[in-house]
């Protein structure tokens, strides 16, 4: 039951309680007025007994002045009527004093009669001896009446004193003592609940059971407080986290989004460079072969044109390799089937003349249990990336130069092995191998120094890594690719 | 001025050319090569045995230096220099720098060292710009 209904059930009670006093006190009251009724029925009776006398003795016989003094007398019982309700005949029956109301309507009557026979004396349909008469009878059974009167609403009075107010003192007194224990039973109720729910609360070791322990122990208003805090709070906690996660998730896009922005001031500034390099050159070059050819030193001329030639195909080198790094970010992310000894072959007929050139030789070896199913270009372009890179440095103090890729697979991932036994990397350059326009042999530095720069953005694509060992022995890059269904 | 030397450092071959040929034509000739900053720095090491072997021509009273090289760099080669100069006589031995870089950051960095009297941007090294410069030594 919730606490507002049985403060209601107070209330209730209480207001009950003084209705029944206020009740017992205007019963009381009533029985004074009933008393003082019968006090003025006396006091006009006396008044008609004088005016009959005074006829008697020969004074004028006014028939106003005596319908008016009868029709006053008429006025008590009216009221007395009037003031008598349900509750009080109930009572005046019960204890025997209903005679007073049947006296009320007699004496009524004998004034209504009294009041017809002086209008009838007046159209002198009655004589004057008659209607004294009469009048005296009229004035004898007013004061009878009065007489009779008395005795019963005494009775009554005496009868609600002596009965109704211990009754209903003794209701209030239960009340009150009801509503005392009550409250005092709920003060406490709630008191306990509320102290109870701190102890749940307060209690840190049993944080699981907390919700079902006030689903259990609690109820009513108590419960829907802490209901209402508990999803209010929850609600909080939940917000402040989606903030917090939302911080940190703007945090790591700045980051990465002003990373990307160096990179790209970087890349900008470095790619400039390199394309800037060859051009100057050859605005130079072209010159001194003007000089020359105008100077006779044809040969000297010769060779400048052949640089000339070289730097425009490092140029061009340069700009392939730009565009390539700049499509891996849009190729074709289809995981297709792929013919891996097709493109092996492919690329060897690709890389045929540069390894003639270095005398070095090629050599492939696949281990799939299935046909390899991957992004095709992207593949081909890491292959052929490190394949091109171990003939390119190779190194001529060795014997037997070679380059052998080797393709294998595992449950998760395909991994692609090229070898060779080339240059190697500075062992104090190492980490910067996957940096873009970097070269580490100056002698052989004919490369774009974007081809590793490539190779790792395609890495990073197909979320796969690559390893590297590399010494003075030669470099080993070991790059593994998750299969399609294990990203 | 025919008795300025000269030391290029550059990994670019072409470029070392280019510089060659311009210095040639305002007659400046005993002119060393390397390819890096470390080959670089190697050579002028070998103080006694370069200066026996390159009658009056070693050490090289400038030095061309590109900083884009592959192993030593040519900030690092400043920094490698500023310790052997002061070990070694070459306090008379000035850097200019040869590079393709107009970054200012660059500049500023090169600028730091007492000893990098000029920086020369690559294609826009003409003869008659470096007869001043070299004049000036």
């Amino acid at each position: 039951m919730k606490i507002s209904s049985k403060l209601m059930f107070i209330v209730a009670l209480t207001i009950f309680g003084a209705g029944l006093s206020i009740w017992s006190v205007l019963e009381v009251s009533k029985g004074g007025r009933f008393h003082q009724l019968n006090l003025l029925h006396l006091k006009y009776n006396t008044m008609l007994h004088k005016q009959i006398s005074a006829i008697e003795n020969g004074a004028e016989l006014n028939i106003l002045t005596l319908t008016n003094t009868i029709t006053h007398i008429r006025d008590q019982p009216v009221e007395c009527l009037d003031q008598v309700n349900v509750l009080d005949k109930l009572v005046m029956r019960q204890i025997g004093t209903i005679g007073v109301l049947e006296l009320c309507i007699k004496d009524l009557q004998v004034a209504d009669n009294a009041l017809n026979l002086l209008k009838e004396y007046e159209q002198g349909n009655v004589t004057n001896v008659m209607l004294m008469e009469e009048l005296k009878s009229t004035n004898h059974i007013f004061n009878e009446h009065s007489h009779l009167f008395e005795e019963p609403v005494t009775n009554t009075v005496s009868f609600i004193v002596s009965t109704m107010v211990p009754l209903v003192i003794v209701i209030s007194i239960l009340i009150s003592i009801f509503n005392i224990t009550f409250i005092t039973l709920m003060s406490r109720n709630i008191t306990g609940s509320i102290n109870s729910v701190i102890t749940l609360l307060t209690n840190k070791d049993n944080k699981e059971n907390v919700d079902v322990e006030i689903k259990n122990k609690v109820s009513g208003e108590l419960k829907t407080l802490l209901e209402v805090a508990k999803n209010r709070l929850t609600d909080e906690v939940l917000m402040a986290e989606v903030n917090k996660k939302l911080e940190y998730m703007v945090e790591q896009r700045t980051v990465s989004l002003t990373r990307a922005n160096e990179e790209l001031a970087l890349f900008a500034y470095r790619a400039s460079h390199d394309l800037k390099a060859p051009l100057s050159s050859t605005k130079n070059l072209a010159r001194f072969i003007i000089q020359d050819i105008n100077d006779g030193k044809l040969d000297r001329a010769k060779q400048d044109v052949t640089k000339i030639a070289n730097q425009m195909s490092k140029l061009e080198d340069l700009v392939v390799g730009i565009l390539a790094l700049t499509e891996a970010d849009s190729v074709d992310k289809e995981h297709t089937e792929i013919d891996l000894s097709a493109m092996l072959a492919d690329i060897q007929t690709r890389s045929s003349e540069l390894l003639n050139m270095n005398n070095c030789s090629f050599e492939t070896s696949i281990q799939l249990n299935s046909t390899m199913k991957s992004q095709s270009i992207r593949i081909i372009q890491i292959i052929e990336n490190l394949v091109t890179n171990g003939i390119k440095y190779c190194d001529p103090n060795k014997s037997e130069l070679f380059v052998k890729v080797n393709v294998s697979e595992n449950e998760q991932s395909y991994i692609i092995n090229v070898e060779d036994n080339g240059l190697g990397i500075p062992i104090d350059r190492q980490d910067e191998t996957f940096q873009m326009f970097k070269r580490f042999h100056p002698t052989k530095s004919f490369g774009s120094g974007l081809g590793m720069s490539i190779v790792k953005k395609h890495i990073d694509y197909m979320c796969g890594t690559i390893d590297m060992a590399s010494s003075a022995l030669g470099t080993n890059f070991t790059v593994t690719l998750p299969k399609e269904n294990a990203e | 001025m025919n008795k300025i030397s000269a030391l290029i450092v550059d990994d670019n071959e072409v470029d070392r050319y280019l510089l060659t040929r311009h210095l040639n034509d305002i007659d400046v000739v005993d002119i060393f090569e390397a390819d890096d900053g470390s080959s670089a720095l190697e050579f002028l090491s070998d103080y006694d045995k370069n200066r026996e072997m390159h009658n009056g021509k070693f050490p090289p009273i400038v030095i061309f230096l590109d900083i884009n090289m592959p192993i030593l760099n040519g900030f690092e080669f400043l920094d490698e220099f500023d310790v052997l100069r002061k070990r070694l006589e070459l306090k008379a031995c000035v850097i200019m720098m040869y590079s393709s870089s107009e970054r200012q950051e660059d500049k500023d960095k090169a600028a730091k060292f007492d000893f990098v009297q000029d920086f020369l941007i690559k294609g826009e090294v003409t003869p008659e710009l470096l007869r001043d410069k070299v004049s000036a030594l």
